[in-house]
């Protein structure tokens, strides 16, 4: 017989929700601290503020909530994980930024509090993914993004620990550690999840699974074949320079290889978008837009430009604020009020708003134009980019207030079907 | 045995999750199973499902996928019928 509702299967909000709502707060410190900023390890500093302090919260919220619902993997205790995992990690971040910022040696209790969350969440997940029922795309993309994760922090556990007093190997170590971060864990993570909710909210279709596939690997078999070049350069005696010029060449090539796939991925998705069922204009596919544009200019950007021209500054500013933030911000806004509906309504209440109703859409726009601001501003006069870097996150909050104060609302309610459903 | 057929490939979520949780409540076993048609596998509404005692089959053709809904003690039926 239809036993009605469940009232224990959908995981705490609570949980994806404490990193969602501490994200936006490194962004503000980032637009703060970038007014400031002179010389190269404050930019560095900055720059982690947005990796570690806003994606990496983000990608742990995110994970928590997807991995039960998505792929049918659970966490025993998802409240008390989250706040085990969160209170080192945002002090790891928050100690990361002190040192590298105001020049204070904290280098090593940040090193360590950072692989210590970052490398206990990333291993538990892994092992969970890999014993997950049913193989996917996005749970490749998932397995392949963590374990780039896990190379990302081993080598920048090296850099911040010898940052210092440099080793030879410390330069080659440096381009490895970013291309590791931004393409395997960054962009194979964002790519994942756009494979599930491109279709699922957009009303599209999904994008040919070999296609899928393909891109996966090609970011995945360059990385590869990076570390594989690292790990031969470490093993070998050859004259420094000879070694530097060789691998420079083929790291290029290498990372072409890199821009190729996120250029598929984009062309893709931007036709899935492009051709949708349902044309319904909305703030939050306008973040995917600028996303998405982004990664095609990224993409193209290395190519185009001769090698002597090339600005990392520019391609960090694409890929990074332009590319990832922006999906982000696209995803959190369609994420946040279905969430808060779908908690709401697995504990059986019919009359809440709908997620329409949770998001004010003027304010949405008004967001997007705030962030498409400070991503021209970024690329132009970095520092002119600070205060709106800070209002846009700022405006952020306002945004989601309502969807997560209906959430609580609710959740301090009985239940309609209480004392049914456990009978 | 019917068949309820909701086509939900062009609803944004979380109709779709609506009209199938909303037709659950009007399916009798050994009368009625639910075909969805929709443009992607719904495994959150799958994950919501599974403690009401709900089975499901997918059936993925083309771009589109295949489900159907049914009580436990009609799955032979089902498969039959839907040639899974």
């Amino acid at each position: 017989m239809f036993k009605g509702v469940s009232l224990d299967q959908a995981p705490p909000f609570e949980a994806p929700l404490l990193f969602f709502l501490t994200a936006p707060l490194f962004a503000i410190l980032a637009g703060a601290a970038l007014t400031e900023a002179l010389f190269f390890q404050q930019h560095i500093a900055i720059l982690h503020l947005f990796s570690l302090g806003f994606m990496l919260n983000i990608m742990f919220g995110a994970l928590l909530q997807m991995l039960p619902v998505v792929i049918g993997v659970k966490f025993q205790n998802p409240k008390r994980m989250a706040w085990w995992v969160y209170i080192p990690l945002n002090t790891g971040i928050a100690l990361f930024f002190i040192s590298l910022y105001f020049d204070i040696a904290l280098y090593h209790p940040a090193a360590l509090l950072l692989l210590l969350s970052i490398g206990s969440f990333a291993l538990l997940t892994l092992y969970k993914l890999f014993n997950a029922p049913s193989n996917t795309p996005t749970l490749w993309a998932f397995r392949l993004s963590l374990i780039s994760l896990l190379i990302a922090l081993a080598m920048g556990v090296f850099l911040l620990t010898t940052l210092k007093n440099p080793p030879e190997i410390f330069g080659f170590v440096l381009p490895m550690h970013a291309l590791f971060a931004a393409f395997g864990w960054i962009a194979l993570l964002i790519i994942g999840v756009s494979y599930q909710v491109i279709p699922m909210f957009y009303v599209t279709t999904e994008i040919d699974r070999r296609v899928q596939y393909m891109v996966i690997w090609l970011i995945s078999g360059a990385l590869t074949l990076l570390l594989l070049a690292l790990i031969t350069l470490m093993a070998t005696d050859e004259n420094i320079v000879v070694t530097f010029i060789l691998s420079a060449t083929f790291g290029f090539i290498l990372f072409l290889l890199l821009n190729f796939a996120l250029f598929v991925y984009a062309v893709m998705t931007l036709l899935r978008l492009y051709n949708r069922k349902r044309s319904i204009k909305e703030p939050s596919l306008g973040f995917w837009y600028v996303g998405l544009f982004a990664a095609l200019a990224a993409s193209i950007y290395p190519a185009a430009m001769p090698f002597n021209h090339f600005s990392d500054n520019i391609y960090a500013v694409l890929f990074g604020y332009g590319f990832a933030i922006s999906i982000i911000y696209g995803m959190l806004y369609k994420i946040i009020p279905f969430l808060s509906w779908f908690h709401i309504s697995s504990r059986g209440f019919f009359d809440m708003p709908n997620m329409k109703e949770m998001v004010d859409e003027r304010l949405l726009y008004l967001h997007l134009g705030l962030h498409l601001l400070s991503f021209a501003l970024l690329i132009l006069y970095p520092k002119a980019a600070a205060p709106f870097i800070i209002a846009e996150n700022i405006l952020f909050y306002i945004n989601i207030k309502k969807a997560v104060k209906i959430y609580f609302e609710y959740k301090a309610k009985k239940s309609p079907f209480e004392g049914f459903s456990r009978q | 045995m019917r068949e309820i057929f909701l086509d939900t490939r062009e609803f944004e979520p979380p109709a779709p999750m609506q009209m199938v949780l909303s037709e659950l409540q009007n399916m009798i076993e050994g009368q009625t199973y639910i075909h969805q048609l929709h443009r992607l596998e719904p495994t959150m509404l799958f994950n919501r499902i599974k403690p009401m005692g709900i089975e499901y089959i997918v059936k993925k053709e083309g771009d589109d996928y295949h489900i159907y809904y049914f009580y436990p003690g009609d799955k032979d039926m089902v498969r039959e019928l839907c040639g899974v």
